[in-house]
């Protein structure tokens, strides 16, 4: 049983009488990755900013760690927040960034912070003909928070530009920066708000790989705020899809690829076909005006019922196989794949294959059942 | 740039040519050399002028000028500092025209304004006269004393300081305040080492614009010290009216020196010229 780090119960949060978030629940365990996913202005930035303490909640209940913070200014929670636009202070130089919040923290937090009796003792160690003094403390606590920022450095890799200017560095290594500064603070919670946006494809890319590998090693929470679905998929434990502040879909990677919830989610979730279907008995269902197999939905019989097949799910076959025939409307090379548009009965499909097919061509396709996935039609369409 | 706007600025360079530069070069030879009045036929080169600036009266002169214009730079950092804050902090939709209210006064003639200072100081006016008769019997009898000079130099140039720390407070990102308070640090931790850091340019081009007039200005001192009170301002002023124009240009010149020191100090401080902009 994974231990429960944030409690969100029942939060409401309007702007100007817009309710952004409603009515939320979530549950976020120690130690995972989790991504707030979906569209801009969905409610996923407010959600993080009010387990920031940046703004409060109308409604409801924040808990952290058994604690309910709801009032808690954000200096007093235990979370750190990597911005969007990095925020870096551009009066100081890059250490001086990183061991920002240790060094100006209360005396009384930075001995909390190594350890009181450690300190003590290592100051005894280090030097055992002089007395314990505040002073000497004091001294040492500084000495550490160098080392763990030099740690910290190089966790980021960003050794040499310890003493360069904000205003010297690529988005890449304020990207750095911004993530160093938050995390020698060892927070339980790290909070991402898209902070990878600004980056090019290619870093962006190595960060997903990086960053996942950070919060292995250093064990925090991580909640990731994203609209990017690859950048989600790539890199959470658990996905959290989010529209009009509701939550769609909360589950692994795969659970939300495979078995969308809802057209929404489909839809948001990587390019896909959602045809109106009809389930016709188990393992049977008709789908543009065919019955074809499928595997593993219990819904009720004859219920009208939407099918989703993602594009690469398509197989192209010769007509003799086919199961449907299809017109192609348009090929497009896509590197990989080609990304086709057919038409099916009066619809368009979606199909991603190898093979180049020319337009005007009927083609033949099929599905192979497992990769049929059946969602039940919402109540207002 | 295109040769053909280059030509737009002409006018201008016409006009600067003929009322500051050439005027300059005039007073720094008037500086060498002894005359009478502006009649070079007779003029003598010396260096005898320098020796004027050791006299007592001008070193005294300049000590005052020196002082008040730091009592009056000092002051006004302190109180454009809280005004400029209380604004930037405040929830007004237009804080623009705020500003503009609080700038108002300069924008009207400010011998009138000192004038009216002058007669509000003294110890029998129009506020007086009214509030006796309502039989409140209190009065304001600073004219001529040091403080007066001092409340006077304050309130011409106090606009220009708030203006300039409002500016730079206001280019301080939002979200720098936020990751401060992210990072731990109180609304007070926060204060001192985001916000004010960040605004010490504001400080600075605020502080120059306020030094510089108080240090050479002679209205001021001459209006509310009623005689009392003499900066180098008023001398040079004298020098000019009793047509000595060799003392005269040599005090101005050496004040122009000092000026320009201090701007390129600031511009050696602050490298990409910010606060002069």
């Amino acid at each position: 049983m994974k231990k429960v780090l944030i409690d969100l119960k029942d939060i409401v949060k309007t702007f100007d009488g817009q309710t952004i978030v409603n009515h939320l629940n979530l549950q976020i365990y120690e130690n995972e990755f989790l991504t707030l996913l979906g569209p801009s202005g969905c409610g996923k930035t407010t959600t993080l900013r009010m387990i920031a303490g940046f703004e409060k909640p109308e409604a409801g209940v924040i808990i952290i760690d058994g604690k309910i913070v709801n009032d808690l200014p954000p200096y007093a929670r235990p979370v750190n927040t990597v911005f969007q636009r990095y925020a870096l202070f551009p009066h100081l130089n890059v250490i001086e960034n990183i061991v920002f919040g240790l060094k100006n923290s209360s005396y009384a937090s930075k001995l909390m912070f190594y350890g009181e009796d450690n300190l003590i003792k290592e100051a005894q160690d280090k030097y055992p003909n002089k007395k314990i003094t505040k002073h000497l403390l004091n001294k040492l606590i500084n000495e550490k928070i160098y080392q763990d920022a030099e740690y910290a450095i190089k966790l980021v890799n960003l050794q040499g530009l310890e003493y360069r200017k904000i205003n010297q560095l690529s988005g890449g290594q304020m990207q750095r920066v911004a993530l160093a500064r938050a995390i020698i603070n060892r927070p339980k919670i790290l909070l991402l708000d898209e902070p990878l946006a600004a980056l090019d494809l290619k870093l962006r890319q190595n960060m997903h790989y990086e960053l996942k590998e950070m919060q292995r090693r250093l064990g925090i929470t991580f909640i990731f705020v994203t609209h990017d679905q690859e950048e989600a998929m790539t890199m959470s434990d658990r996905i959290v899809v989010m529209n009009d502040g509701v939550i769609q879909q909360l589950g692994t990677p795969k659970e939300i690829y495979n078995e969308p919830v809802n057209r929404f989610v489909a839809d948001f979730i990587g390019e896909s076909n959602i045809i109106r279907g009809k389930y016709i008995k188990e393992n049977e269902i008709e789908v543009l005006n065919k019955r074809i197999p499928c595997v593993g939905y219990k819904f009720a019989e004859n219920e009208i019922v939407d099918v989703v097949i993602r594009p690469e799910d398509w197989d192209v076959v010769s007509l003799d196989k086919a199961v449907f025939v299809g017109k192609v409307i348009s090929s497009i090379f896509k590197g990989v794949h080609y990304e086709i548009i057919a038409k099916v009965e009066d619809v368009e499909l979606i199909i991603h294959t190898y093979e180049e097919v020319k337009v005007n061509d009927q083609i033949g396709l099929k599905v192979d059942p497992y990769e049929i996935h059946l969602m039940r039609v919402a109540q207002d369409e | 740039m295109n040769k053909y706007f280059k030509k737009l600025a002409i006018p201008y360079f016409v006009w600067l040519y003929v009322l500051a530069i050439i005027p300059f070069v005039i007073m720094v030879i008037l500086s060498f050399v002894n005359n009478e009045g502006l009649d070079f036929s007779k003029a003598i080169f010396t260096l005898d002028n320098f020796g004027y600036l050791t006299t007592s009266s001008t070193v005294i002169a300049f000590m005052n000028s020196l002082f008040y214009a730091v009592i009056a730079t000092l002051t006004c950092i302190v109180i454009g500092y809280m005004v400029a804050y209380a604004i930037f902090r405040s929830h007004f939709k237009n804080k623009f025209l705020v500003m503009t209210i609080l700038i108002l006064p300069m924008w009207s003639n400010m011998l009138l304004r000192i004038e009216a200072l002058k007669n509000i100081m003294e110890p029998h006016n129009i506020i007086t006269d009214i509030l006796s008769k309502l039989g409140i019997h209190v009065s304001l009898d600073i004219a001529g004393t040091p403080l007066a000079v001092i409340i006077g130099l304050i309130s011409t140039y106090i606009p220009f300081m708030i203006l300039s720390i409002y500016t730079a407070l206001e280019k301080i990102d939002y979200s720098l305040e936020e990751a401060a308070l992210d990072l731990g640090l109180t609304e007070t931790k926060k204060f001192w080492k985001v916000i004010f850091p960040l605004s010490t340019k504001g400080i600075v081009s605020g502080s120059i614009m306020v030094f510089l007039p108080c240090m050479s200005g002679f209205a001021i001192p001459e209006i509310l010290g009623q005689g009392n009170i003499l900066l180098i301002g008023n001398v040079i002023d004298q020098h000019f009216r009793n047509m000595n124009y060799n003392l005269g240009s040599l005090l101005a010149v050496v004040i122009l020196i000092i000026i320009l020191g201090a701007i390129f100090l600031v511009s050696k401080f602050d490298k990409e010229g910010e606060t002069l902009l």
